[in-house]
């Protein structure tokens, strides 16, 4: 099993430990105090759709510890194809990487002074052999990067360990960002207008004048194709309207960016930040349409609400994809409120505390969704619900939802263990006594869940928990009923 | 007798007054350069970075680092660097490299803010796993360094300073807070006194000068469902008592009754906020204890942390009663 990152940092007091997790615990996201792999049995990936799997239910910011800590070559590869393409093999791919990248620089400088100023350099004739300088696509090429190249100073992090790196300049040459809104405004080639546009947006972000930004959006964005590009202007934007206090308008752009720009996502989660309710709110009176209010409702969600985010979610669109990785969250959550151990009390009384643990109203609203059949994936609905049953002692509604579950569940291995072991947490649930009847219900759960499964290895299944659980329940079992060397065995066993 | 009664007592002289400082823009508010003038603080302990492993990479980086956007007049500055033990744990460490970048760093803030020092300050917790890499970086960026190195110490490195050994340098700080675990129960995870006392009797024996930390912050333990989900710092008892979302169930304790966002985070219903500060009365209680405890008085205090936040809470003169208690 994996070792945790937060538990490890949970014992770390330093100075700093205000600092430290103020900084992680801002952004909300976990919990601190347990194994999201040890002490659950709902595993997120056996059912739910893996679009959003960094959101399923984790004690770090991230599952599995996946946050991007550095965003700085985080679009290189689709640059360089972008590019690549566009040259149409006119100048190799590994060439097109040399320039982009701050290498190329002075080549670049020689170039454009070449193609424009028509001065050929030693360097420019070195490069003669290996690129065509009388393409026209080459000489476009420079010549975006001659206009690209200076925001650069302003926008790309150097030497982690060069102190002046952390101030990096505001980007002053306003003429340069109208030189280049002029390229935009002049150049009728789609992918460079729209390689110009960003350009400016990117420029002004990282100027004294970001309000600008504003301004030629609202003037632009609307004939600019919607890609990755565009959502990077929008991520700028929005952390434009942040620094200007305008965070209801920068969290609903966030929003945005987290629905429609996957390599931004986490970024975007990451900034979402209202500061109070009224921000919150004031999200909604941007949004245009249902979809624009369930990405609100998406990240919302994975601040821990995801009750509510699923309940509003489900209104407006039945089928989103986001309401998958909540649900997951949502069993996650109320599955680790429930008590696990049976010192000082029956079994009966542990399922009973349990059962006033779980939240009513979720079981009622997953109960609903499921009864619904209006969603992308009942099985892993109809499974949820039936855990969720379990949870709540009412087992035989729980037998009903995973007798639906199992008609239409994914034939792959670990969708159908996901639901053996929930069915058998469910029948060994149902016994308060054991008796040889009853033992035959579980009897060939218990040898797959103690020899068979240990021996798989399996890294993603979470099945330890139940098998800690069952030989501490069975235990107790044992104990009521006065057979203390077979509560013993079980017990020595866990 | 009289007399040498008196000169014993000024043998042991009260310690002075210092502070850190922890946030990572410099710039004090006239309150927080009232507290240094009032207490005569000539030193400020300035924490200039962290240091983090790219779990990438696995390179250390240097994280956070302070911008100053005053200069510190009148006050001598200790840099003082963080250092996450997980740098220390990791395999690929390459021990003299990061002394030379740690130094080099330390020297591009110094020279960018022409900033002169004379002590530079490690902050780890270090653990019996990352002891030996620690004890090493401590010596070899002590060769490398003519200033004075000082380094905080944990309780219980002190109590088990035979297994977790003594860093090599000039003088420790004891850090006399975080105590407990982080925790929804009814104790106070940065101070309590019977915890303490297990430690007390261990510091006559320690053998390195120790000066000592003392907690002014608080915070407030985030809990849902009976576990602990964050810390916030800086929360305001009163904001919480006039904000009808939230209701007290205990003194220092209260309740989510609506779901809502505050201070850019999120509460959700039922949800508790256990509040955890350090009273005055804590303060000098410490301030005893130590002083019992100590062989000779400790040179120095030093506050965490200098914030007009933290400082509010108390009456102007709880710093030179504290040191008048040693």
């Amino acid at each position: 099993m994996k070792k945790t990152f937060l538990q490890k940092l949970a014992l770390v007091f330093s100075i700093s430990i205000v600092v430290t997790f103020g900084a992680i615990w801002a952004c909300g996201g976990g919990d601190w105090d347990f194994n999201y792999r040890e002490d659950t049995n709902f595993t997120p990936e056996a059912l739910a759709d893996q679009q959003y799997s960094n959101y399923f239910l984790s004690q770090d910011l991230f599952y599995d510890n996946s946050f991007l800590e550095n965003t700085n070559n985080l679009f290189d590869e689709d640059v360089e194809n972008d590019w690549t393409n566009f040259l149409n093999g006119k100048i190799k791919a590994e060439y097109v990487s040399f320039f982009i990248a701050d290498t190329g620089k002075v080549v670049v400088a020689d170039l454009y002074t070449y193609f424009f100023k028509n001065k050929k350099s030693d360097l420019v004739k070195k490069w003669s052999s290996k690129i065509d300088l009388k393409d026209k696509k080459t000489k476009e090429f420079i010549e975006f990067l001659h206009y690209a190249k200076p925001i650069e100073i302003s926008s790309v992090a150097g030497n982690r360990w060069d102190y002046e790196e952390t101030e990096k300049p505001r980007f002053e040459d306003l003429n340069w960002i109208q030189s280049i809104e002029n390229k935009y405004n002049a150049t009728s080639d789609k992918f460079l207008k729209n390689r110009y546009w960003f350009q400016v947006m990117k420029a002004y972000f990282y100027s004294n004048k970001s309000e600008n930004a504003i301004s030629f959006f609202e003037k632009t964005s609307e004939f600019q194709p919607k890609n990755t590009l565009y959502y990077r202007a929008v991520s700028y934007l929005a952390g434009i309207n942040s620094r200007l206090g305008n965070k209801g308008k920068s969290n609903y752009l966030f929003s945005q960016v987290f629905d429609k720009a996957p390599k931004l996502q986490q970024v975007a989660v990451f900034c979402f930040s209202p500061n109070d309710e009224k921000d919150w709110k004031e999200s909604f009176n941007y949004a245009k349409n249902n979809e624009e209010k369930i990405a609100l409702w998406a990240i919302h969600g994975y601040y821990n609400d995801e009750e509510k985010a699923i309940e509003n979610i489900f209104n407006l669109n039945p089928k989103s994809d986001y309401l998958d990785f909540l649900l997951t969250r949502l069993v996650n959550h109320e599955e680790l409120k429930t008590k696990k151990t049976f010192e000082n009390q029956s079994v009966i009384e542990n399922k009973k505390i349990n059962n006033d643990t779980i939240s009513k109203s979720a079981v009622q609203l997953i109960d609903k969704i499921a009864q619904s059949k209006t969603t992308n994936k009942p099985y892993l609905w109809n499974a949820a619900a039936g855990y969720l049953q379990t949870l709540n002692r009412n087992f035989a509604k729980a037998d009903d939802y995973f007798a639906k579950a199992e008609k239409e569940l994914p034939k792959n291995e670990l969708a159908i263990n996901q639901l053996r072991l929930l069915k058998f947490i469910n029948n060994l649930s149902k016994i308060d006594e054991l008796n040889p009847k009853n033992e035959t219900t579980i009897i060939d759960d218990l040898n797959w869940l103690y020899f068979e499964l240990p021996t798989k290895a399996d890294e993603v299944f979470r099945y330890s928990n139940a098998s800690n659980w069952s030989k501490n329940y069975i235990s107790a079992l044992y104990k009521s009923q006065n057979n203390v060397v077979m509560a013993e065995l079980f017990l020595r066993n866990s | 007798m009289t007399i040498l009664l008196f000169n014993s007592c000024s043998q042991d002289a009260k310690p002075t007054i210092s502070f850190y400082y922890w946030r990572t823009i410099y710039k004090l508010s006239p309150t927080e350069r009232e507290t240094l003038a009032n207490n005569n603080v000539t030193k400020l302990y300035v924490r200039y970075f962290d240091v983090d492993i790219d779990q990438k990479t696995n390179e250390a980086f240097p994280l956070a680092p302070i911008h100053f956007n005053d200069l510190p007049t009148n006050l001598s500055v200790v840099p003082v660097v963080y250092i996450k033990n997980r740098v220390m744990l990791s395999k690929s460490l390459n021990i003299p490299d990061l002394v030379k970048k740690v130094n080099d760093y330390i020297g591009q803030i110094n020279t960018k803010n022409n900033i002169k020092i004379k002590e530079i300050q490690i902050d780890c917790d270090w653990t019996l796993a990352s002891k030996d890499n620690y004890l090493k970086f401590i010596n070899l960026f002590k060769k490398s360094n003519t200033t004075l190195l000082s380094a905080t110490i944990r309780l219980h490195q002190i109590k088990y300073f035979e297994k977790t050994k003594i860093p090599n340098v000039d003088k420790g700080v004891l850090m006399y807070y975080n105590m407990g675990k982080i925790a929804p129960d009814s104790l106070n995870s940065i101070y309590d006194k019977k915890v303490a006392e297990n430690y007390l009797k261990s510091f006559k024996k320690y053998p390195l000068k120790l000066n000592v930390a003392l907690p002014i912050f608080s915070w407030a333990i985030h809990i849902r469902n009976g576990r602990v989900i964050g810390l916030k710092n800086k929360i305001e008892k009163k904001e919480l008592i006039s904000d009808e979302n939230f209701k007290v169930i205990e003194s220092n304790s209260f309740q989510v009754l609506n779901s809502n966002y505050k201070n850019s985070t999120f509460f959700k219903k039922d949800d508790v906020l256990k509040l955890e500060a350090i009273s005055e009365e804590n303060l000098l209680e410490m301030a005893h204890d130590l002083h019992n405890n100590y062989e000779k008085n400790p040179e120095e205090i030093i506050f965490y942390d200098l914030d007009q936040f933290n400082t509010n809470h108390y009456e102007k003169d709880i710093f030179t009663k504290v040191s008048a208690s040693f």
